[in-house]
């Protein structure tokens, strides 16, 4: 069953991804800001990352440009979650790395499929 | 890309029309906006997905058309707060998606108040948790988007971000009284009604601080000019200091209440005509109607539609013009109607110059064919004689305005003695005594003017060194008076009087008045008269006529010892 770690700081949204996903059979964590994202992301290691951007503290891009640096978890894909309240949210998002990205209100047809082809075509986790 | 969001905390720009929006602005607002669309959307899709079909088609179809109306306004945000095409000018487009919000929240809220409503079996915990989270979005959505769209289209620093709030448990909540007043919604009309009401000053009486400030502000926008005050007794101050179209009057106030305040305007002239729209909370009916019997031109309840604001605040600023207008009208009308009234003098002396007011009068009622009989008149017939030799050593004006000078003179006397003067022809002068009001002494007051006519005369050749002479001739009997004809008549006389009375001038002597017997008869022996031997009087044949040489006073006694033929 794989794991996604769900980053969202609006409990709403939170509330939504996890009656959403968890039906279609994932197991799903969530966490409401990055550095506890960061932080779970060691332990959990999940199959992929929902990252919300607009997250108090740091944001999610810093977030992900951390994760995709960092060797141990740069192969989980994120998914950047975005308002797209502001221009350019697009770019900055794939510019932090993240392999995808879903404007919110989500469609979550289209989440869904990403997910599954993302998490289909991640690379074996590395030996920690 | 334009640093969006860099412009947080930067120093407040005086507020300006039409200055770019920060993008931070456009950001916050579609973020804030998109927010509870996306809950109302994610929930109702979950909900769609855990019910099964056969269970309920009225909550498949409740979900069904809570999604549709999400959905229609998240495309309408997005279309509207589109980064590339936004226009800060643009408020046509925020308002339609302000109203948009408004009505399709709406919507949504009725329906989840039906979902609410339905089988027992939907009323489980979970069900109502997230229909709750719904009706909350819902909520929302129509609180904060009238601020966020009005904030798009001021410069300056970007707004505190509004609480986001979690959902309740059954997401019922009110919202707030002062949130409610924040919604602001910009409606400028294209047609010449908002036109005419830009230019207005108004004054805002409200003694809640927040809302004062928000009203002040919004219509400030809207182009008009504002003044505030906090209670009664200011806001009586504010009218006395400077004009105003119109007052926006709360009712509950500290310090002298909107009634008081209103009563107070509809007694003072001054203020009376000045529109008062007031605002009360929506339980205060009664008191409003106590408004509206003191003469309040309209009422709002609060929390009340910022479109139904603008539009009573137009009508009743249209009202104002049109009573302004009227007053406008009715000094010009008083001003025409003096000017008419001076005409009408006018014209009404000018036909007294021609006619008697009686008979005047009797013209202006529309009489016509007048002719009048008259049994007992005197008639007298005077002619200039030397006027003709006169013109050839001056000119014709100079004699004309001689003759003028004259017979302006025997006007003055004829209406001095109470004749009526009838004409001149060429230099002959007619006028009568008797007429239109019959008088027993007709002939002496004839006799009396002739006399004073001379003197006059030998006055006028003193004065003008002239040597003019006149005759004179009267003659007493019936007349028939009367105006004939339709155009530039005059009121003449006909009768044998009348020819026999000229008859005495014509046959007359220079210097001297000429009578008949009857007018004789008539003077009795106040009259120094002598006989004339019989004349020849064309068309009558031979006649006794007499001469009036001067009135007989009792110091003279005996004098002219004469008799007249009694």
């Amino acid at each position: 069953m794989a794991k996604i770690l769900i980053i969202e700081d609006t409990e709403n949204n939170r509330i939504l991804l996890t009656r959403r996903l968890k039906p279609r059979g994932y197991e799903v964590v969530t966490v409401d800001d990055a550095e506890k994202g960061i932080a779970a992301v060691n332990d959990l290691r999940p199959d992929l990352i929902l990252m919300d951007i607009g997250l108090p503290g740091m944001d999610g891009w810093t977030a992900t440009r951390q994760l995709k640096a960092d060797p141990n978890t740069r192969h989980i894909p994120v998914i950047a979650l975005t308002a797209h309240a502001m221009q350019g949210d697009r770019d900055r998002a794939l510019e932090a790395g993240c392999d995808s990205y879903e404007t919110k209100p989500i469609d979550f047809n289209a989440l869904f499929s990403k997910i599954e082809g993302l998490i289909a075509k991640a690379p074996g986790q590395p030996l920690t | 890309m334009s640093g969006s969001g860099q412009n947080v905390g930067s120093a407040t720009a005086p507020e300006s029309a039409g200055a770019p929006p920060v993008p931070a602005r456009l950001s916050r607002a579609r973020h804030d906006l998109r927010n509870p669309l996306g809950d109302i959307l994610g929930f109702s899709e979950i909900l769609q997905d855990e019910t099964t079909d056969g269970e309920s088609p009225e909550l498949a179809s409740g979900l069904q058309a809570i999604r549709h109306s999400a959905g229609h306004l998240l495309r309408q945000v997005n279309q509207t707060l589109d980064f590339e095409t936004f226009q800060p000018s643009d408020r046509a487009a925020t308002d339609t998606l302000q109203r948009s919000i408004f009505s399709e929240a709406q919507r949504i809220l009725e329906q989840v108040d039906r979902l609410i409503a339905q089988s027992a079996a939907q009323k489980q915990p979970l069900f109502l948790e997230d229909v709750g989270r719904i009706n909350y979005a819902a909520r929302r959505l129509q609180e904060i988007a009238p601020l966020l769209l009005e904030q798009l289209h001021e410069a300056g620093t970007v707004p505190k971000p509004l609480e986001t709030g979690d959902a309740s448990r059954d997401g019922l909540e009110r919202p707030c009284a002062e949130v409610e007043f924040a919604t602001t919604l910009r409606h400028r009309e294209a047609d010449s009604q908002s036109a005419n009401a830009t230019q207005a000053t108004l004054l805002i009486v409200e003694d809640n601080e927040n809302n004062r400030e928000l009203l002040r502000r919004r219509l400030s926008r809207e182009g008009f000019t504002v003044a505030t005050a906090e209670n009664g007794r200011r806001a009586l101050e504010c009218l006395d200091e400077q004009q105003f179209d119109l007052v926006l009057l709360d009712i509950m106030m500290p310090e002298l209440d909107g009634h008081a305040v209103l009563e107070r305007m509809k007694q003072h002239e001054q203020f009376r005509h000045i529109p008062v729209i007031m605002i009360s909370a929506l339980d205060d009916i009664a008191s409003l109607v106590r408004c509206i019997e003191r003469g309040a031109d309209d009422y709002l309840t609060k929390p009340f539609d910022p479109v139904l604001l603008r539009a009573r605040i137009g009508a009743c600023l249209e009202k104002k013009r049109l009573r302004d207008q009227e007053q406008v009208y009715l000094q010009q009308l008083q001003h025409y109607l003096k000017r008419l009234e001076a005409e009408q003098d006018k014209s009404e002396r000018l036909l007294l110059n021609v006619l008697p007011k009686p008979i005047a009068d009797r013209l202006k009622e529309g009489e016509t064919g007048i002719a009048d009989s008259f049994p007992e008149v005197t008639v007298l017939f005077a002619d200039l004689v030397g006027f003709t030799s006169l013109s050839v050593h001056i000119s014709p004006t100079e004699v004309v305005h001689l003759l003028n000078e004259v017979f302006s003179a025997f006007d003055m006397l004829a209406a001095k003695h109470g004749l009526e003067k009838i004409k001149t022809i060429g230099d002959a002068y007619m006028a009568v005594a008797g007429l239109p009001t019959p008088r027993v002494d007709h002939a002496h007051a004839a006799a009396e003017l002739a006399l004073e006519m001379q003197r006059e005369l030998d006055q006028f050749n003193q004065g003008y060194r002239t040597s003019l002479r006149m005759r004179i001739g009267l003659d007493s009997g019936p007349v028939i008076a009367g105006i004939i004809g339709r155009n530039k008549f005059i009121y003449d006389l006909w009768g044998d009087t009348v020819n026999t009375s000229s008859r005495m001038e014509s046959h007359g002597v220079p210097g001297c008045i000429q009578m008949t017997e009857n007018t004789c008869r008539l003077l009795g022996n106040q009259y120094d008269i002598t006989p004339r031997g019989p004349v020849e009087i064309k068309g009558k044949g031979a006649m006794k006529t007499y001469f009036l040489t001067a009135r007989l006073t009792q110091r003279n006694g005996s004098a002219g010892a004469f008799d007249s033929e009694a």
